[in-house]
């Protein structure tokens, strides 16, 4: 037992949690203004949990269904889809639909949400990836109750083998003899070592079924990250593309080729190692299959860790993480120009912007764990509100990180979903709905669409207990500068 | 032969009916899942199995209850810590109880785990035990009442003995049925597993009865009874309700068609007339290799049959047999392959996601033998064909298998109590 405890703590040191948290949107579907949360069961085949909050109230009824990239995409004849069932309606939360859908098969899952209110049908789908994360140990008091009905089921097993040899066959008024009586130990002692075997092969079966179950856990694909010059190469490990589809099972190959996200191969973010002093966002080049290589901004010599999310052409997206060592400072001015790309960028966290500030406007320095954790930004001028312009097509970009643990999540004022998965499953309709700015309630309670003039908002989310840090950036429209800023919060 | 069936005790109807009601109850479940997909504890199936389960277990304590407390029986009975009651009993209260482990142990490990799409699983197992306890639980309540007759009118007795023993031998096959698809009848798995784990039930049950034709009748209940629900089961609608849905579905899904037994039943019943006076080790050294190879011929011919055209009607059902989340009809769209690869696995092409593609005639992979199998994690397994090597092995060990299936029925044709 205490070696299976210490695998299992062993595990959950090995795999990190980075990018596969809870999938969240927040922003105008069709007319009605809506924050969705989708809970993954973590386990696979398990319940999904569906959240749709109707932000301005207008929605009167949600439909839900799950659609498998492989039904949805690859079956192009096929009309294979489910029929959509209906959300219920929260008692306790006026604005609240909820639902729970089966995700029965690994990989990524487009869930459709349809709404229904005074002003029209709305539709939208979420990209969520469906994996297995969790282990879930049997509780003491299931372990008493299976353990005493094993015991009952294997000395009552025992004993109806011994009395089957003694006394079944005998006559009504025949008694047992001797030789019988002197044997039924023998055969005590047989049945014991046969059925005791046969449940040592059963629990071997069990281990061997948890080891297939274990080998599909979610672990961030193993990535090797180097630096040449100016130069950081990323490389995430991966079978030839000759292999056969059995050495290519629970590869990241198993997903095929990577597409763009916002015209990007792949969004980086560096950190120095306390997470506190240095942070760059950067956007590589792909050199081959599941390679990049990316410019690097002025950084000192040091130990860095660094994140990037990847999105594939079936929809599944996921992240990585690696960790690199700078023996001598790199002074690249051009880290953003000629080859390298124009959105990249860095900042010195401890520096500070004599012009512009951004202010987390409802920050609290502690939350409890089933706090709404509210992000809205106010970015300032003096007292001034600043005009924004959107970076890499949204808004703003937010990383959140937690200070102890390997805990990752890319968030834009949209949510944490990927919008190229989103696309795979939705086509051309997808842009009709994106977000720059995010969404806020202003202080008459009604729901508002920034605009860029100086406010961000991201969605609301709940977080276990840890001490985090908030990470976000924003482009001003008049000077062009990218401006990074790094907050920190405690859930208890 | 009506006066026999009246002669026979009350409790031996009830534990029949519960036999009957709890693998009519398998065969549904397997069906649902394979058609609709949806589980819940509280599903029709569910609720069918566990109603014979309970009735099963019911009518056994009564009866030990009743002769251990009101002591009116004067028959004879086996004590177990303490009460009284006949073995078949016991070994049904045993059942039951397998049953009821299995209900926690299951729903844990569906949260642990996540939802099986398998049919076999350690939660499923302890529940076949105990399905499997109560069934040989009715036939042994049988044969013990049987065995205590001294009359000759027994042909209610061995109707009722064939009937229950064909349960069982259901039983069994729907613990093989995974490796039991006509598709994977070229497979040495399918050999192995039939024929290391059936002759240890068809023998141990064809011992104890000594009427002419017992083991081609019990092949021919059985057979009955699949066949009667792959021609019903498809009357009855039925929609996936999981995603990924691989293929069309609007009819309960059928189980595979019945092993042929009924063929190595009527060989073996041949022999046994043929070989009264021969030594009981020669003789089952006789009937595992008659068993083995007849089985064999049977269903390596009989899968190509059945997976013709001959066989793809209501009568056979083939095609109506596999599930909704087993990929089949695929379309592939020979423009966008680039990129794409193919293994080939035996006669099928699989795709990047081990799916069965078949690139000239999309709706072929029905009809095909399969040489490919999944985990239940979706991960790929190659299962092996046919060799003359392998074919040894498996005899050899139905042979075993035979001998050991016959002692125990050797145990049987003398219980009394």
């Amino acid at each position: 037992m205490i070696k299976k405890v210490g695998f299992f703590l062993l595990l959950s040191f090995i795999f990190p949690h980075i990018g596969i948290e809870n999938a969240y949107f927040e922003g105008n579907i069709g007319p009605y203004a809506s924050r969705i949360i989708i809970e993954p069961p973590g386990i696979v085949p398990g319940l999904a949990t569906i959240r749709v909050f109707s932000i301005d109230n207008k929605i009167k009824k949600v439909m839900v269904r799950p659609n498998h990239y492989d039904a949805s995409i690859k079956d192009t004849l096929s009309t294979f889809l489910l029929n959509p069932e209906e959300a219920n309606k929260s008692d306790a939360i006026d604005n609240l639909f909820y639902s729970e859908l089966w995700l029965m098969a690994y990989g990524a899952y487009g869930i459709e949400i349809f709404l229904d209110g005074d002003e029209g049908e709305a539709k939208i789908t979420i990209p969520v990836n469906s994996l297995s994360f969790k282990l879930i140990e049997m509780s003491f008091f299931m372990k008493i109750i299976l353990f005493s009905l094993l015991l009952l089921l294997y000395f009552g097993a025992i004993n109806i083998v011994s009395i089957a040899y003694s006394h079944s066959t005998l006559d009504a008024d025949q008694k047992l003899t001797m030789y019988k009586k002197n044997k039924i130990i023998f055969i005590r002692i047989f049945a014991t070592v046969i059925i005791t075997f046969f449940i040592y092969l059963g629990y071997n079966w069990w281990l061997s079924i948890e080891k297939q179950f274990i080998d599909r856990l979610y672990k961030p694909y193993a990535t090797v990250s180097k630096v040449s010059g100016n130069t950081l190469n990323l490389k995430i490990e991966s079978p030839s593309i000759e292999s056969s589809w059995i050495d290519i099972q629970g590869t990241i190959r198993e997903h095929g080729k990577i597409i763009t996200e916002h015209k990007k191969w792949s969004h980086i973010y560096i950190f120095d190692k306390e997470k506190s002093k240095y942070m760059a966002h950067l956007h590589p080049m792909l050199v081959d299959d599941y390679e990049f290589e990316s410019c690097l901004p002025p950084m000192d010599a040091g130990e860095y860790l660094l994140y990037a999310d990847v999105i594939h052409e079936d929809g599944y997206s996921h992240s990585i993480s690696s960790n690199f060592h700078i023996n001598s400072s790199i002074d690249n001015k051009n880290y953003n120009s000629g080859l390298c790309d124009k959105d990249n960028s860095y900042a010195k966290l401890e520096e500070t912007n004599n012009n512009f500030t951004i202010k987390w406007s409802n920050k609290k320095d502690t939350y409890n764990t089933n706090d709404d954790i509210n992000f809205q930004f106010k970015i300032l001028n003096g007292s001034e509100l600043v005009e924004l312009d959107t970076y890499v097509s949204m808004g703003s970009h937010a990383v959140i990180l937690n200070a102890e643990e390997e805990f990752y999540m890319h968030l834009h004022p949209l949510g944490s979903i990927s919008m190229s998965a989103q696309k795979k499953f939705m086509g051309d309709e997808s842009d009709s709905f994106i977000c720059d700015f995010g969404v806020i309630e202003d202080e008459y309670g009604n729901y508002k669409v920034l605009d860029g003039m100086g406010q961000i908002s991201f969605p609301s989310l709940n977080l276990k207990p840890g001490s985090y840090l908030f990470y976000i950036q924003v482009k001003i429209k008049e000077t062009q500068d990218i401006l990074t800023k790094k907050f920190n919060f405690i859930v208890l | 032969m009506f006066n026999s069936f009246k002669s026979i005790p009350f409790y031996c109807y009830l534990m029949t009916m519960a036999a009957t009601i709890i693998i009519v109850g398998v065969e549904w479940d397997i069906s649902w899942h394979s058609s609709i997909g949806r589980d819940t504890f509280w599903s029709p199936p569910h609720m069918a199995i566990y109603f014979g389960g309970i009735l099963a277990g019911l009518t056994s304590s009564y009866i030990v209850l009743s002769n251990t407390f009101l002591n009116n029986s004067t028959k004879p009975t086996v004590t177990f810590w303490g009460f009284k009651g006949p073995m078949s009993c016991w070994i049904t209260i045993w059942g039951a109880i397998a049953m009821l482990t299995s209900a926690p142990f299951d729903d844990w490990w569906h949260n642990a785990y996540g939802l099986d799409v398998q049919i076999l699983s350690p939660p499923h197992v302890v529940l076949s035990l105990g399905i499997a306890a109560i069934i040989f639980g009715s036939v042994l309540s049988i044969l013990s009442e049987k065995n205590k007759i001294k009359h000759k009118n027994l042909s209610g007795y061995n109707i009722l003995y064939i009937y229950t023993s064909s349960l069982l031998i259901l039983m069994v096959s729907i613990l093989l049925t995974e490796d039991s698809f006509l598709n994977k009848q070229h497979t040495i798995q399918f050999y192995q597993k039939s024929l290391v784990l059936l002759p240890v039930f068809l023998f141990a049950l064809f011992t104890p009865s000594k009427y002419k034709w017992t083991f081609t009748s019990i092949a021919f209940f059985y057979m009955m009874h699949r066949m009667i629900l792959i021609w019903v089961l498809p009357f009855f609608d039925a929609e996936p309700m999981l995603t990924p849905i691989k293929r069309h579905i609007d009819y309960f899904v059928v189980p595979p068609f019945p092993l042929l037994l009924i063929i190595p039943g009527i060989c073996i019943d041949y022999i046994r007339l043929q070989t009264k006076n021969i030594n009981f080790w020669v003789k089952n050294l006789y009937y595992g290799l008659i068993f083995s190879i007849s089985f064999f011929i049977v269903h390596w011919y009989s899968s190509i049959l059945l997976l013709s055209n001959f066989g793809r009607n209501w009568f056979f059902g083939t095609g109506k047999t596999i599930p909704y989340f087993i990929s089949g009809n695929k379309y592939v769209d020979l423009a966008s392959t680039d990129g794409k690869r193919y293994t080939k696995v035996g006669e099928n092409y699989l795709d990047g996601s081990g799916d069965v593609v078949n690139l000239i005639n999309p709706e072929s992979n029905d009809y095909i033998f399969w040489f490919y199998d999944n985990t239940s994690y979706g991960d790929l397994i190659i299962m092996d064909p046919i060799s003359i090597q392998g074919l040894l092995v498996v005899t050899v060990l139905c042979i075993f298998s035979t001998t050991i299936g016959s002692l125990f029925g050797k145990w049987l044709s003398k219980v009394k109590r």
